[in-house]
């Protein structure tokens, strides 16, 4: 059990380490060097995820993982170049989408994540707070998905800010699964996402003569 | 537990901040790029509810959140290999 535990803080701390050195400041490096670190970073956190976890239908995780993998390939690869800042907002969407999800388990099923208080058997005011975030914010990173695939090529003007806003969006969500899932790496990836993409989309609007939030729409 | 995680959340927080302050103008696009794949290890989180829920609807539920996150990690990692080389540009002859 003690090597258990070792291992999979080992894991968390690694990927923590990972995520942060993808944050190291752009341009003294190369930027590919930056998104390999944050790669190897999920990945990491992936595997101790699979490791630690009570697997019960690996089966249908691998099926469901394969298939989600060849749409992510195909949609990435072959999609034409113009439209891929589209597609990039809506990745954020996506992950906004899998949060309301892993939200909408924890809600049907709180016995099995321990988020039920043993004496009145309701879900511990944590639990219902990191809920209520993660999903509120989900939604808004998935109405910013929704947006930028109805805008598609043609809505050049604030494509940057919009995609800076959902990535915030659901950076907020994916820390707030962390505190719900009591997950040090998610909530390390999350806290990141979330704050770097607060900061930038602020920068985005306050930029050279802007006037905030209401100018978003302009170029940087 | 509880406090490790708020705090390595806070820290977390405080050093994206920094690193979006500090960017230069040029670089943001990039920047994106790097926060979206951060974005995506909420595929952790959706292969532990995959993994742990019982119920037939928290199961489907779980691997619908599997599949969309899936996806978005994918996409995400094809997509911004794409742009980045569509900022830098073809190589020099």
């Amino acid at each position: 059990m003690t090597a258990s535990i070792d291992a999979v803080s080992l894991g968390w701390a690694l990927s923590a380490l990972l995520f942060i050195l993808s944050l190291w400041p752009l341009g003294a490096t190369p930027a590919r060097r930056h998104r390999h670190a944050a790669v190897a970073g999920v990945l990491v956190l992936a595997g101790v995820t699979l490791y630690a976890g009570d697997v019960v239908n690996l089966p249908e995780i691998c099926g469901t993982v394969v298939i989600g993998g060849a749409i992510g390939l195909l949609l990435g690869r072959d999609l034409p170049v113009r439209h891929l800042p589209m597609l990039l907002t809506a990745c954020a969407g996506a992950i906004g989408l899998a949060v309301i999800g892993m939200a909408g388990t924890a809600w049907l099923n709180p016995d099995a994540f321990g988020l039920v208080e043993l004496a009145s058997d309701r879900l511990t005011q944590g639990a219902l707070g990191a809920l209520a975030i993660g999903t509120a914010a989900g939604a808004m990173a998935c109405a910013g998905g929704m947006a930028a695939i109805v805008a598609g090529g043609r809505a050049r003007e604030g494509g940057l800010f919009l995609f800076a806003a959902t990535t915030a969006m659901a950076g907020w969500s994916v820390g707030a699964a962390g505190f719900l899932l009591e997950n040090i790496g998610l909530a390390v990836a999350g806290g990141l996402a979330g704050s770097a993409g607060s900061v930038l989309t602020l920068r985005l609007c306050r930029g050279a003569n802007r006037k905030g939030l209401a100018d978003g729409r302009r170029h940087p | 537990m509880s406090g490790l995680l708020l705090l390595a959340f806070l820290l977390a927080g405080i050093l994206g901040a920094v690193a979006a302050w500090r960017v230069s103008l040029p670089d943001m696009p990039a920047l994106g790029g790097i926060l979206l794949i951060l974005s995506t290890a909420g595929l952790a989180g959706a292969l532990i509810v995959a993994a742990e829920a019982g119920g037939a609807s928290a199961r489907y539920s779980g691997l619908a959140a599997l599949l969309a996150a899936s996806i978005a990690f994918s996409s995400a990692l094809f997509a911004t290999r794409r742009s980045g080389r569509t900022r830098s540009g073809p190589p020099p002859s």
